[in-house]
């Protein structure tokens, strides 16, 4: 069953909605979930929240690209999952995931406040820029997950060179976001002079 | 800002990037043995014509090789004959391997490529780089390769002007780590293509993987260029080759200064920067800060430039010195 018609069971409130959304798209949310959580019994909890949420989302809410839309959901899910776990439970896979998070980070980050929507512009303009290899590469590791590993065998090629290639991304969208929050410093002190 | 800032933030991306994400697929194009093997000859036939009155080792395509490692590296590939002009050709497109390099660690290719028809031409400004995969010959199997760069240029750029006339021939450069590799084997590169973004070029990919039917090399990754060893104090070791420095012992890292001294005390200047915007003096690519377990402490420096290497009698990395065995 495709996507508009799977909306459409949701918008008649006919619960199988849920098999077919579970059908079509559970796997991939559980995968996402326990690339996540690294947790089975968490990866379940969070995938079942994703079709509860999904129920009493929609309608009114009528998402263009439904398979986006409940990934999204799985996603936050997980990452509020993650937030309660103590450091201690957290995964070796995850902490290497937001260690490498880290390195994106601007120097200048501390010295300016950036909304986050903002941030979630700047992101989709510097994925924008990117060649669709790197950036299929980037959202595959940080936002699905994967590991390096999973993604060489995907793309038929080396860990090496998926290593590689997210280490410059990480180091562009660095560059990126620091050159953007010079221009935003620029912008805001003309515009305190202007004031005055 | 924290590393949760971005992962959050990251949920919110537009839709498009998470589904172009999930959808792909990995495509490859095979071609048969037989085709190759025609293809193969009559690029022979076609490497031979153009040789006879000109020089033997004259580089068809010097400005592709200029535009990536200078003109000094062109003469050099002249001189030590590492001129290749292998050419493979389907009735699309007409690909030259213009040199190859090897060291002991290192595969370097340089390729031309021309559109042959204007569909081809408009393929080439719609996907840009074409991909090259290494397998061995006998086996099919893939070469294994730690690392690999790749940059790719089209000439004739003119925003003004129309698909046909505009980017018909353009370049590409690919090197290779190796050190791990079987390099007594024949291997071949297979050119194959990918697309973007298939709904803003308009081609599916079956569509798209005839236009590389057939373009294929096989080539010996014997070394083919000199390389010298070079040692410190306390027996770590450094190989030094036109196109590569590579070593144990002493990780480089970013930023750093790699001087070569001469006997006379002339020295010149590498510097380790991944992100050279000029691309201009800097000189290599280093992946040491990457590696760990076994792999920790290896550098591999792949230059920008291809260098004269017989009169350097030392190494200065950051503090320490290599001399010459």
């Amino acid at each position: 069953m495709n996507d508009e018609k799977i909306i459409e069971l949701y918008y008649c409130r006919d619960e199988q909605a849920i098999s077919e959304t579970a059908d079509r798209y559970g796997a991939q949310l559980k995968r996402l979930a326990m690339n996540m959580l690294h947790d089975e019994q968490s990866a379940e909890e969070c995938v079942n929240d994703v079709y509860f949420k999904a129920w009493n989302a929609i309608p009114p809410e009528k998402p263009q690209k439904f398979h986006a839309y409940i990934m999204k959901i799985c996603r936050r899910n997980a990452l509020r999952m993650l937030e309660h776990q103590s450091a201690k439970k957290r995964n070796a896979e995850t902490v290497e995931l937001t260690q490498e998070m880290l390195e994106c980070i601007p120097d200048s980050s501390s010295e300016i406040n950036v909304q986050s929507e903002q941030l979630v512009g700047r992101l989709n303009q510097f994925l924008t820029s990117l060649d669709s290899q790197k950036r299929i590469v980037f959202i595959k590791r940080y936002w699905y997950g994967e590991s390096s590993v999973e993604i060489a065998k995907e793309l038929g090629c080396s860990e090496g060179k998926i290593r590689t290639m997210l280490y410059r991304t990480r180091s562009k969208l660095k560059k990126y976001l620091e050159s953007e929050d010079e221009n935003y410093e620029r912008q805001n002190h003309i515009e305190c002079n202007d004031g005055h | 800002m924290n590393d949760k800032t971005i992962l959050n933030a990251m949920t919110d991306i537009d839709d498009r990037f998470i589904d172009e994400a999930a959808d792909f697929k990995k495509h490859r194009i095979r071609c048969s043995k037989a085709l190759t093997k025609a293809v193969t000859i009559i690029a022979a036939a076609a490497v031979l014509t153009i040789s006879a009155g000109a020089a033997y080792n004259a580089l068809t395509n010097r400005n592709s090789v200029e535009h990536y490692m200078g003109s000094e590296a062109a003469d050099l590939i002249e001189k030590y004959d590492l001129t290749k002009n292998l050419i493979s050709s389907n009735e699309h497109i007409e690909v030259t391997l213009d040199t190859l390099i090897c060291d002991e660690n290192t595969v370097l290719a340089v390729f031309t490529y021309k559109a042959l028809d204007e569909e081809a031409t408009h393929l080439m400004n719609t996907i840009g780089m074409p991909n090259v995969r290494m397998y061995y010959n006998d086996t099919d199997e893939e070469v294994y390769t730690d690392y690999e760069t790749a940059t790719f240029i089209s000439f004739a750029n003119d925003e003004n002007a129309t698909d046909s006339q505009v980017n018909d021939t353009g370049a590409f450069i690919s090197s290779y780590d190796i050190s791990k590799a079987d390099t007594s084997r024949e291997i071949t590169f297979e050119i194959y293509a990918d697309i973007d973004d298939e709904e803003h070029s308009g081609y599916d990919y079956e569509h798209v993987g005839k236009y590389f039917d057939g373009i294929e090399f096989t080539v010996s990754i014997e070394t083919n260029v000199e390389t010298i060893v070079y040692s410190d104090e306390n027996g770590n070791e450094v190989t030094l080759s036109p196109i590569s420095l590579c070593g144990y012992g002493e990780v480089i890292g970013y930023g750093a200064n790699v001087n070569l001294v001469k006997k006379n005390g002339e020295s010149y200047n590498l510097v380790s920067d991944f992100y050279d915007e000029n691309e201009s003096d800097t000189l290599c690519y280093d992946f040491s800060d990457e590696n760990s377990g076994e792999d920790a402490g290896h550098f591999h420096c792949y230059f920008r430039r291809m260098i004269e290497i017989t009169d350097y009698t030392s190494i200065k990395i950051g503090g320490v010195e290599y001399y010459r065995r």
